[in-house]
């Protein structure tokens, strides 16, 4: 049983690990169905196919899922039920406190890249809170702590505000021309610089912002889990004290996480949105 | 207890010595970074609080924006924040 505690490596519950490991001496897994799933997961994580790109794409099924089951109910169904309040709550809390105030009636049009984003990270966040696949073997199940998967969704964001930024604008040139204020030209020499490094420094802070906060709150949760088990040879009053004080903290960080989970999806996604509004309309 | 107490910090002080041995003073550079980026973030988010509360308290019909706001600028500052503690646990773990 891999408890998610930080025993010996603090970040041991965010790292990527093979889908499924145990360590030796492992009681009760050593049977031959254990031994052959972890044979399987080892030859995959040795080609890269570790936890965090399993439970990447059950989020993506999760999250066509979901969306598929509200198309089909929105065909034949005159208003809509209680999962398709909920699901429509957020995306036009999206819509209208997002994308409208800043591209107006004209960004209807780039919303399923928003509601995409946003159910994609909320989902994996969510994922990473569920204790069920931390039993599975070592490693995390957050796969957004993982920084090549947040690289991977900042970079498909820059690279979507700037194709839909081009394609708006009629033209690499056109584009190039339009991002850069329109300043006198002797400050270009010091513009030029400054908005080339800003705009390569913004996808990185959105890829280190949600893989920093996810890691942070993971890590924090295992270690002062840690302390349960680091307290043994304090006697039972003390040790039961220390793993009482060490739960309740680890539920109200629980509480805490969902709430961040939360949060860190609507700033990458609201963030998304600005760049995208400065690449298509940059005079707004 | 209080002497069970003092033994195991002296324990855990002498396993860090052993297994951070030659880089202690990376360790202490990298925590005390860690810990002034979360005295950054704290003031900033306090001021960002205490600004949003007094402006609820001054129009209350305007608190869900407010409140939507004051989350939205934390979030931001809380990510500054732990790009500082990224940079230090690179410094301690790389």
């Amino acid at each position: 049983m891999h408890l998610p505690v930080a025993a010996a490596d603090p970040l041991g519950h965010v790292k990527d690990a093979p889908l499924f490991s145990w360590g030796e001496g492992d009681l009760g897994w050593q049977i031959w169905l254990g031994e052959k799933l972890e044979g399987v997961s080892r030859a995959l994580m040795s080609v890269g196919f570790g936890k965090h790109v399993f439970i990447l794409m059950l989020a993506g099924a999760l999250t066509l899922l979901l969306f598929w089951i509200r198309a089909k109910q929105v065909k034949n169904e005159t208003v809509p039920g209680r999962f398709g309040n909920l699901l429509e709550s957020i995306m036009l809390f999206l819509r209208d406190q997002v994308v409208r105030p800043f591209m107006g009636e004209h960004g209807d049009r780039y919303l399923p890249f928003v509601w995409g984003f946003f159910f994609l990270i909320l989902i994996n966040n969510i994922l990473g809170l569920i204790p069920i696949f931390d039993y599975l073997g070592h490693g995390g199940n957050t796969a957004t702590a993982n920084i090549g998967v947040t690289a991977a969704l900042a970079l498909c964001s820059f690279s979507l505000y700037h194709y839909l930024g081009i394609k708006e604008q009629g033209g690499v040139w056109v584009y190039t021309k339009n991002i850069f204020p329109h300043v006198p030209v002797f400050i270009l020499p010091i513009i030029v610089p400054v908005e080339i490094i800003a705009h390569l420094v913004r996808p990185a802070a959105l890829a280190i912002r949600l893989c920093a906060n996810m890691v942070a709150g993971h890590t924090l949760m295992a270690v002062i889990l840690g302390f349960t088990l680091q307290a043994a040879a304090l006697g039972l009053a003390g040790w039961g004290s220390v793993t009482l004080v060490s739960c309740v903290a680890v539920i109200a960080l629980t509480f805490l996480e969902l709430l961040v989970a939360m949060i860190q999806a609507f700033v990458f996604t609201f963030l998304s949105t600005v760049f995208l509004s400065l690449a298509v309309h940059p005079e707004h | 207890m209080f002497f069970e107490l003092f033994s195991m910090m002296t324990a855990f002080l002498a396993e860090g010595e052993t297994v951070m041995g030659s880089k202690g003073l990376l360790v202490v550079g990298a925590c005390f970074g860690a810990g002034l980026a979360c005295l950054g973030a704290g003031l900033g988010i306090g001021k960002v609080a205490a600004a949003s509360v007094e402006s609820m308290a001054r129009q209350p019909e305007a608190s869900g924006d407010i409140r939507g706001a004051m989350i939205l600028t934390a979030a931001f500052i809380e990510g500054v924040c732990l790009f500082a503690v990224v940079v230090s646990l690179l410094a301690v773990l790389g």
